[in-house]
């Protein structure tokens, strides 16, 4: 395949169309993901609607045919188009390589020719030296540069012919209409734990039919799963999210009913009839309707928390909202990003603290939105996304806050997930921030200081500490420049501590740490606690601040 | 400092919290309904562009009608805000508009929150009306490819629902 390519041959060859083309080839495979999903969005009922006959099942087997046949395409094109899209940038690599090598050599007098691929030394460069060997050694040297700029072209050359060949269709069965292997539950267990940017690779092997098969089969699994593309998690969690309603809506509702008949029978004098075996039925109804208010009280937080989140991604009201992860069990876990990350310029994580649950998820929620349109009205005119994490288990209480434990637990699941939204994201890595508030930033700092957390700048307002004594033991992208934090002067948060000693490390917003402070409005001294809940209040200089740091302003904040 | 003594300073400071929760830190809410709230910022927001220069209309981009006053959300009590994007025809005096406009609340009864006019790339002006609480700020966005966009921002203080 590379058989005739020469110097010459590389040295003219134009990157940019080669770019061009691989760009052509990844729009096409996007437009067949795009098709893909409408085929198998529009096909998949087709069973259901049409159950029986001849016809129904030519056209269910046609569908199935339809739908692996386009799913089938997508991941070719795909490859052929980063294949190329590689090619391009080792191209453009090895010319500027020659390009250094050719002027250097000329510029030490040596001639080179392109075409032939030769480097000669004029005779006067023996005749002038007493070291005519290093004259040689010389030519030799740039002769085995060029031959190895040469072989790096030829190598790339032959590898993106080969993976063109291998994925181009067959002319008779084009991508094939046999549907690929489905994904098993241990085959998205497996992905567990593993880099995001490893699952985020095993996640474009799969076809979309297999995308949306593993989705639907195993949503309280993909949503979770850091490295999968923020939409299609987003389209795991809303199954759950649906099913969770269905079912705490059903336990309330089974309870209610409940309730209603035990209290119809004791009016019609019939508790006899429901409790046999009790020698005091009026006491059993109270003993049960007790438990089950207990029972309702305990699914009223839960459904609660669902509700704000199901009426938020369905408010055609506010920006479009992702599902990032959902799971009602215990104080409830929940994820979601006003935006998409994977497309946004900036990106900022809002991570809460003590009292943080799905009960209350609605709060943390508006303050997504808040940052989210922050960011579009004092940014220089880029897009962001702004997630709100509760990816862990927060202190359900201020006594619970004085341990770290909650903090530890909760750092290696946020730092995969910053690194999921770098797996993940389209085209130039976006600017990322992290904004812990309270014992959030406790959460974060923990983070930071026991691994890499994926952020190019962290903020804390609120904070009793964040685990360290100084910015620079935190480890993110950025540096300790990049560490902001303040605190207003009437916080309650700033008796959590003796001068800058705080329950959790060093006060964040102290010059001695190292970060950088910013101002927030003092609040007032009659209502401390109100004051650690208005950072994202009207008129409070920190939003702006926060604004200008998730948009990539630090410099600005004041 | 020692995880004793830090220990000891955060229980200092429980005691105050647990003090402060048992209803010293309750906010003075005004009288309203949400409904009345929601009605009031918007109207605030109306106001103000009938006296921006001729030609301004908004356009809402974000409405927050139930806010919570703390993270605890110990006793109900919300605030709602709402924003929009001021949208001007084109030789719409953008400059001048915000010295329009703080005059005019100046006058009228609105007393200087935050004050960030001098501010080069984001002059700001946010003002609370002293007879109710509600606060309003105006906002000049200069982009970086040579744009100006405009945001009004209308917000209630807390109030029980």
């Amino acid at each position: 395949m590379s058989g005739g390519l020469t110097l010459q041959v590389l040295w003219d060859t134009s990157a940019d169309a080669i770019a061009a083309r691989a760009a052509a080839w990844s729009a096409m495979a996007e437009d067949i993901d795009n098709a893909a999903e409408d085929v198998i969005r529009g096909t998949r009922e087709i069973e259901d609607v049409w159950p029986s006959g001849p016809a129904a099942e030519a056209a269910t087997k046609r569908a199935a045919e339809l739908r692996a046949e386009v799913s089938n395409a997508y991941n070719p094109c795909r490859r052929i188009g980063l294949a190329l899209r590689e090619h391009a940038d080792t191209v453009r690599a090895l010319q500027e390589s020659l390009r250094n090598v050719t002027t250097s050599a000329s510029q030490q007098g040596f001639d080179v020719d392109i075409a032939a691929g030769t480097v000669t030394a004029p005779q006067h460069m023996y005749t002038e030296t007493t070291s005519p060997h290093l004259v040689a050694q010389s030519v030799s040297a740039y002769v085995g540069q060029l031959q190895g700029i040469l072989d790096r072209a030829a190598e790339s050359d032959d590898r993106t012919a080969n993976l063109i060949t291998i994925n181009l269709p067959d002319p008779k069965t084009g991508f094939g209409s046999l549907s690929l292997q489905p994904v098993s539950r241990q085959n998205v267990l497996d992905q567990k734990g593993r880099p995001p940017k490893d699952v985020a690779a095993w996640w474009d092997t799969l076809t979309p039919e297999q995308q949306e098969q593993a989705i639907a089969d195993y949503p309280e699994l993909v949503g979770w799963l850091d490295g999968v593309p923020a939409t299609d998690r987003d389209t795991a969690n809303r199954i759950s999210l649906d099913r969770s309603l269905a079912d705490l809506q059903g336990k309330v509702n089974a309870l209610d009913s409940r309730e209603a008949y035990l209290k119809a029978m004791a009016d019609q004098g019939r508790l006899g009839e429901v409790y046999p075996d009790s020698a005091n039925p009026v006491g059993s109804m109270y003993a049960e309707l007790d438990g089950i208010e207990e029972q309702r009280e305990a699914a009223a937080g839960p459904l609660a928390g669902a509700n704000a989140i199901k009426n938020r991604l369905d408010d055609p009201g506010k920006p479009p909202a992702l599902l990032m992860g959902f799971d009602p069990a215990g104080d409830g876990k929940a994820i979601v990003s006003v935006g998409d990350p994977d497309t946004a310029d900036n990106v900022v994580t809002y991570v809460p603290g003590t009292t943080a649950d799905l009960p209350g998820f609605g709060t943390d929620l508006n303050r997504a939105d808040t940052m989210a349109s922050d960011a579009a009205q004092y940014g220089t005119g880029g897009s962001t996304a702004a997630i709100v994490w509760l990816g862990y288990d927060a202190p359900d209480a201020i006594p619970n806050a004085t341990s770290a434990s909650y903090a530890e637990d909760g750092a290696p699941a946020l730092r995969t997930f910053q690194e999921g939204l770098r797996a993940t994201h389209d085209g130039s890595a976006s600017h990322n921030t992290i904004i812990g508030h309270s014992y959030g930033s406790t959460t974060v700092g923990y983070a930071a200081k026991d691994g890499h957390l994926a952020a190019d700048d962290l903020i804390f307002v609120g904070s009793p500490g964040v685990g360290v004594d100084s910015a620079q033991d935190l480890h993110i992208d950025g540096n300790a420049g990049n560490v902001y934090a303040s605190t207003a002067k009437n916080d309650v948060i700033a008796g959590a501590g003796l001068d800058d000693n705080m329950i959790h490390g060093e006060n964040p917003d102290n010059p001695g740490f190292g970060g950088r402070q910013f101002t927030s409005a003092d609040g007032s001294f009659w209502h401390p606690i109100d004051t650690h809940s208005q950072y994202w209040d009207q008129g409070n200089p920190s939003r702006k601040n926060i604004a200008y740091i998730v948009t990539g302003q630090g410099d600005q904040v004041s | 400092m020692s995880a004793r003594q830090r220990t000891f300073t955060l229980v200092l400071a429980l005691a105050t919290i647990g003090a402060l929760a048992t209803g010293c830190d309750s906010t003075q809410e005004p009288t309203v309904t949400k409904e009345e709230a929601v009605q009031r910022v918007a109207a605030r927001a109306e106001e103000a562009v009938q006296h921006l220069p001729p030609g301004a209309t908004l356009k809402q981009t974000l409405q927050q009608d139930d806010l919570a006053c703390d993270d605890q959300d110990r006793d109900g009590a919300r605030f709602v805000e709402t924003n929009y994007q001021v949208v001007y025809p084109e030789g719409w005096p953008v400059d001048q508009s915000m010295t329009t406009l703080s005059d005019y609340w100046n006058a009228n009864g609105y007393e200087v929150v935050r004050d960030d006019r001098d501010d080069a790339n984001h002059p700001e002006l946010v003002v609370e009306k002293k007879a109710d609480g509600f606060r309003i700020g105006y906002l000049i966005s200069r982009r970086d490819n040579g744009a100006a966009d405009v945001f009004l921002r209308s917000s209630s203080p807390c109030f029980q629902p």
